[in-house]
């Protein structure tokens, strides 16, 4: 169990000069209260570098060691800080000093390659060596996992990726949960073992090679475990690239969350762009079509008299039409003896061709050429104005006009927008965010490669261990009793590895049961909907909201995902081997009153040891003491006494 | 002690030392519990290097085989 004592800053953030605070030895929650910007974070990122070296900025990328020294302190010419934590740990006092100081030589230090980082860690009042320190600060709160124990509102809402099994980062905390549940205990050894398991089969091969009865078994047997050393050698290696390529995914894929805001923005002014220039062409395309409509616009204005003389010359068309075919009917009626009335079909009389050659002498000029002409001209003069009329189409004019104006409205609208996100991405690096896309898929497109090679390899290793077990077994039968020490080493190594692969799955399935249950308890403690019956584990330990009819809740909110996250961390310090303080930084600014005050009351049985950074309205000091009661071991504020300067200062009120 | 709590390291120490008991009796009784124990409890310590823990495992082996443990 490791309980912090004391925690004195130097230099710090905002902490100007040694400022110390000592914690409450017994059980319960110490509270600082801060505003934004007093130095909250940084306390967290104080005892944090305290024990690992490392500050972590916002987005939760590494922060720069040069930035973090006391202003003031650096505009009088002084760099660097120290962190001094005093704590317990398995009944023993420890003290750990962790400075970082200017290089010898440097005098005015311009990036973290200008600092030294130096630690001193004493138990019970002895200088540990450093070998035996470091050992000592990793037995005492690993790296991987000190996200379970110091903490913020950001950290929490990344256990939700536990949810997916596709997740890097979800993978990642899943590694670093069953590293905090003592599972490495079991993983470690059953590697070991299967390390010396495989050390036993090539000590029996090595045996028979040197037995004239066994020696071909033996070199056949030698060799399928040389090669099977070259292909373990290939995992491990290739297991290496994969976990690093993983991080390196798992922290794209944080980045471009961080920059998805920006991302979408830049998508859709892109998307505005290729808008803007279908708009742009359409709107050419209509000034095209005005343009051409414009040459016989003037046609409008004479729309009606056009129309009269249309009209006009229509009738008189028809006119000539009927007298044209009138006189054609005489003529044949004229010249043909046998010719019939076409109307009563009657043989037409010597006296009635005669009044009808009369009557075509008195028509000679209508039924002659110049009707023909005449119709002929007209009918050209009716063609050109027709033409005319409809060129003079008004509405169809006035539509391309309104179709323009429209384009023209919406190329306003939509260039006013693109202009205003431009404004919005002014201060962005494109270049990089094309960047991150870019490497993301460059790596996924790697990790595509190694896990194919990562396939192949533990299938040649499979192939491998057939026929070395072949062989093993024609050795057993043909060498008797000569290598019973080696076969016996070889059986029990066999034996324990086996033992220990079934005790990882089934500890692992218990730990998994053991934390749904405590889980499941604080998350009943913490949320207000008492609808929501328990929670449910997967085998990566994300935890899903089941409904009391049964149903999984299937989108949560930031808050309901908090109350979830400190669900798990509470059923982790549970069952954890490795017990400390939780640390959390402004852990309520997402939940309401009553998940908060539910959070403030239940905190004394997540932890023996817990510090609260907030800032007064996230946690007000009334609500605090009057939850909290006797387990309120200490209160303390953070006073501003200059933008750069804040002093720790306990609270009397 | 605050509700809940598995009050310290050895207590959970002790869990996993049960379930590899457990099964250790149920499906291999033939192996003995002493080594089986002494394996485990040489890789509960975190900060053993893999080095370590070959060479400690080789002299618990060893020591078993030679009838020591």
């Amino acid at each position: 169990m490791l309980q912090i004592k004391a925690l004195h800053v130097t230099d710090f953030g905002p902490f100007k000069g040694r400022q110390s605070v000592r914690l409450s030895d017994k059980d319960g929650v110490s509270v600082f209260y801060g505003e934004n910007m007093r130095g909250k974070t940084s306390l967290l990122n104080a005892i944090r570098f305290a024990f690992s070296g490392k500050i972590i900025g916002r987005g939760g990328r590494p922060a720069s060691l040069h930035k973090v020294g006391n202003w003031e302190r650096v505009s009088e010419g002084k760099y660097g800080f120290e962190v001094e934590l005093e704590f317990r740990h398995d009944g023993h006092d420890f003290s750990l000093i962790r400075s970082c100081r200017p290089r010898p030589g440097v005098e005015a230090p311009m990036g973290d390659d200008d600092y030294t980082v130096e630690f001193y860690l004493t138990r019970d009042g002895d200088v540990l060596g450093p070998p035996q320190a470091e050992a000592e600060l990793q037995r005492i709160l690993p790296e991987q996992i000190a996200r379970f124990f110091l903490f913020d509102g950001e950290l929490l809402q990344e256990y939700e990726d536990l949810l997916s099994s596709e997740s890097d980062m979800g993978r990642r905390i899943s590694e670093a949960i069953e590293r905090i549940l003592g599972v490495p205990v079991l993983t470690n050894a059953r590697a070991s073992l299967l390390r010396a398991k495989e050390k036993a089969e090539k000590r029996v091969a090595l045996a028979a090679q040197g037995d004239q009865k066994t020696r071909e078994l033996g070199n056949q047997l030698g060799d399928l475990h040389d090669q099977r050393e070259v292909l373990n050698a290939d995992l491990v290696r290739l297991e290496r690239d994969l976990e690093v390529l993983r991080a390196t995914k798992a922290s794209l894929e944080e980045a471009m969350r961080k920059r998805e805001r920006i991302a979408a923005l830049l998508d859709k002014r892109d998307a505005l762009e290729r808008a803007i220039g279908d708009l742009e062409l359409r709107a050419a395309d209509k000034r095209r079509q005005i343009g051409e409509a414009m040459a016989s616009a003037w046609c409008a204005l004479l729309i009606a008299p056009i129309r009269i003389s249309l009209a006009q010359m229509k009738k008189r068309e028809t006119e000539l039409q009927t007298a044209i075919a009138r006189a054609e009917v005489l003529r044949i009626l004229a010249t043909d003896d046998q010719a019939e009335c076409p109307t009563c079909l009657q043989q037409i009389s010597a006296q009635a061709r005669w009044r009808v050659q009369e009557a075509l002498e008195r028509q000679r000029d209508l039924a002659g050429g110049a009707a023909e002409h005449e119709v002929t001209a007209l009918r050209r003069r009716l063609e050109a104005l027709s033409q005319h009329a409809e060129a003079a189409n008004p509405t169809a004019l006035r539509l391309l006009w309104d179709s323009l104006e429209e384009a023209e409205r919406d190329l306003y609208g939509k260039r006013s927008e693109r202009d205003e996100l431009k404004r919005q991405l002014e201060d962005v690096d494109e270049e990089a965010l094309r960047k991150i896309r870019s490497d993301f898929e460059s790596t996924i497109r790697q990790i595509d490669a190694v896990e194919r090679g990562i396939a192949d390899t533990r299938r040649q290793i499979d192939d491998n261990k057939k026929f070395a077990e072949n062989i093993q077994r024609r050795l057993d039968k043909l060498a008797g009793a000569n290598f019973d020490d080696e076969r016996r080493r070889r059986e029990l190594c066999a034996d324990l590895h086996q033992l220990f692969d079934e005790a990882v799955r089934v500890y692992r399935e218990q730990l998994r049961k053991r934390v749904e249950a405590d889980a499941t308890r604080h998350f009943r403690a913490l949320t207000t909907e008492q609808d929501y019956a328990r929670l449910r584990i997967n085998d990566s330990y994300g935890l899903t909201i089941v409904h009391k009819d049964g149903t999984d809740v299937p989108v949560r909110s930031a808050g309901a995902e908090h109350v979830v996250a400190l669900s798990l961390i509470g059923a982790l310090q549970n069952n954890a081997p490795l017990r400390g303080p939780i640390i959390i930084d402004s852990p309520f600014g997402r939940l309401d009153e009553g998940h908060t005050t539910n959070i403030v009351r239940a905190l004394p049985s997540m932890a023996r040891q817990i510090v609260l950074l907030v800032y007064e309205d996230e946690l007000p000091p009334k609500l605090a003491r009057g939850e909290l009661r006797g387990k309120l071991r200490g209160e303390w504020s953070l006073a501003r006494r200059s933008a750069r300067f804040t002093e720790l200062v306990a609270r009397k009120d | 002690m605050a509700d809940g709590f598995v009050d310290d390291q050895a207590t959970r120490a002790t869990a996993l030392f049960e379930t590899v008991e457990r099964i250790r009796v149920e499906r291999f009784s033939h192996l003995d519990a002493e080594l089986v124990r002494r394996v485990l409890q040489l890789h509960a310590d975190p900060a053993a290097s893999e080095s370590d823990l070959a060479r400690g495992l080789d002299q618990i082996i060893e020591r078993h085989l030679s009838g020591g443990a």
